[in-house]
């Protein structure tokens, strides 16, 4: 069930009618009746997976809990108990959660491997047979379910979570199975975590309707994000990627930035629609985008964008593996012999190889996903060393005199980068990718004007291409009155019928867009991870 | 508490920890630093820090720490 179709309208409404009149006590019940029903319709028969993921998530949880009451009385059974004795009972609870940890990991993380990267297996064992002169293994060709990616990732959060002793595991079935199945996040996440999401999901909500208000008026600029902004834009992306021979310079250049505001218009959009959907039923998601695109580097850039995936990662990821014995005594090592700063570096490098290779991974399965993950890497590892010497420079030019133009640069500069480094998750594979890095720079031989027509928008109308670059730079006004904090103030002072009237042309500009691209809309373009 | 500023002098010589009680909410730490702190501290203390303690309120200040190492060191 597409976020862009009447039909899901349509069962949002019913949802909340549904929702705000049963007894309190029956609103999660509600809601889980809804998530399966999106589930089932998005899904079908694959949505076992999900079921799964929910009985032995639940499951899982339900051990650990019972691991933890035994620690407690067998720690009261022993009168006086010592530090050394409270520290082996302890070990003894975290290696029998462990133990159920992994299980459950193993078996989740597992379909999750098997659906999504069996292909890119077969595909790099068949390159080693075609060298071999031993014929192809065939593909899987596995259909994955609906936001597997996605609920994954946030059944196994919690689980860790629990096997930390971060909170105690719910004991109900019913909550666990509304968190992992709630449908807003299903398709692009966000990647919720139990105790932010759970808070607001998991308990009962009157009616309110300043909830309903914002939770619409979210949706409809999301919608108009997707549909005006994303889908429009898509077409000229689409026109100069389907034939990269044809287009250099300034189209090239062009191509890539506009891919780069689709990405986040499409993306951005899916949250605003989620969570908009979620503050109708007054349930809190948590949020995905902090304006990235006004980020003054690389790193800056990825705590803003996708931060729900960037903190997963930081949590499961990064803090275990340079925590870890191995990358410690690693860390330990280098330190005897190079010196306290390399000690401090080594596990912190470590981890955060492993952190872009998998984030490079989850993006899809193929190398080109795995060296954009390292590119991210050594660009944000290169600038910190850099530094000091960065800083030199920016005194030799007295940056500090103009903080608002240094930071105009800079923006504009991370915008740059960011955008020719996520070419390579629009090109299908390196060679292309490659075509597209070597567009860039040659085909300026005529300038801006004369390289021939506009040739990116042949398939659109005038009122569209109009549209699509009015919404974007609105897009941008918007992120920058929300860095300043200025937003909220100007909502405020504007006229109830100013509002009514932005909200109105929105409403048409939304129709207008959805005609134009009426049949050729797709679907969202992370939800194919 | 002075094993503890031994370990943040060695690891962030240029920060004056007596006056500093924002390391983490104004970034003047950063991930790398925590590591290295968490490591050197899970030694000299026979500690195990847990993932869910890396929380600013838990390493914005040297007091900060020192809580922390002590709510640890009594469990």
């Amino acid at each position: 069930m597409s976020f862009i179709s009447i039909n899901f309208y349509a069962f949002c409404l019913l949802l909340v009618i549904l929702y705000y009149l049963v007894p309190k006590r029956m609103q999660l019940f509600v809601l889980l009746v809804f998530n399966a029903w999106f589930i089932l319709a998005s899904s079908g028969a694959l949505s076992v997976f999900m079921l799964i993921t929910v009985l032995t998530t639940y499951g899982a949880g339900r051990v650990m809990n019972r691991h933890e009451r035994e620690f407690k009385e067998q720690a009261a059974a022993i009168p006086d108990i010592t530090r050394q004795q409270r520290r082996e009972l302890r070990a003894v609870r975290e290696k029998r959660n462990r133990r159920v940890l992994l299980a459950a990991m193993f078996l989740n993380f597992g379909i999750w491997a098997v659906i999504k990267y069996t292909d890119f297996f077969i595909q790099n064992v068949n390159k080693v047979r075609a060298v071999m002169g031993i014929p192809d293994v065939p593909y899987a060709h596995f259909i994955m379910p609906l936001g597997i990616s996605f609920y994954t990732f946030a059944a196994m959060g919690y689980l860790i979570d629990v096997s930390r002793g971060k909170y105690p595991a719910d004991e109900s079935l019913l909550n666990v199975a509304v968190f992992v199945t709630f449908f807003p996040h299903l398709i692009e996440g966000p990647f919720s975590r139990y105790d932010t999401l759970g808070k607001s999901l998991l308990q009962a909500h009157n009616f309110d309707y300043e909830n309903i208000a914002c939770g619409a008026r979210r949706i409809l600029w999301g919608l108009c994000k997707k549909v005006i902004i994303a889908d429009q834009l898509g077409i000229a992306v689409d026109t100069y990627f389907g034939n990269l021979k044809a287009y250099t310079g300034p189209y090239a250049c062009a191509a890539m930035l506009l891919y780069a505001m689709q990405l986040y218009a499409d993306f951005s959009g899916y949250m605003d629609i989620a969570c908009g959907v979620s503050r109708l039923l007054g349930v809190k998601l948590d949020e995905n985008f902090a304006r990235p695109f006004l980020s003054v580097s690389v790193e800056d850039f990825w705590r803003r964008w996708h931060i729900t995936l960037g903190t997963w990662f930081r949590d499961y990821v990064f803090y275990p593996v340079s925590l870890g014995k191995a990358a410690q005594k690693l860390g330990h090592k280098s330190r005897k012999k190079f010196g306290p700063r390399m000690g401090k570096l080594v596990p912190s490098y470590l981890a955060l190889i492993f952190v872009w290779v998998i984030t490079g991974l989850w993006h899809g399965a193929a190398w080109q996903y795995v060296f954009w993950g390292l590119a991210n890497l050594f660009i944000i590892v290169f600038s910190m060393q850099m530094k000091p010497l960065y800083d030199k420079g920016k005194a030799l030019i007295h940056a500090d005199r103009h903080p608002g133009a240094w930071r105009v640069f800079m923006v504009i500069r991370t915008f740059i980068i960011v955008g020719f480094l996520r070419v390579m998750s629009r090109t299908a594979g390196f060679r292309q990718c490659l075509m597209m890095y070597k567009n860039v720079f040659r085909g300026w031989e005529g300038g801006w004007l004369s390289v021939g027509k506009w040739t990116f928008f042949p398939k659109m109308q005038t009122i569209s291409i109009v549209t699509a670059c009015f919404f974007s730079l609105l897009l941008i006004l918007v992120d920058i009155f929300e860095e300043s904090g200025k937003w909220e103030a100007i909502k405020g002072k504007t006229p109830g019928f100013v509002r009514a009237l932005v909200y109105a042309l929105l409403l048409a500009a939304l129709v207008i867009c959805a005609g134009e691209t009426a049949g050729t809309t797709t679907g969202f373009m992370y939800e194919i991870y | 508490m002075e094993e503890l500023r031994q370990i943040l002098e060695e690891i962030r010589p240029d920060l004056d920890f007596d006056k500093e009680k924002n390391l983490i909410d104004g970034k003047v730490l950063d991930s790398f630093d925590i590591i290295a702190i968490v490591s050197e501290i899970n030694e000299e203390f026979d500690l195990r820090i847990n993932v869910n303690d890396l929380l600013p309120e838990n390493f914005n200040s040297i007091e900060n720490m020192w809580d922390l190492i002590e709510k640890l060191l009594a469990e």
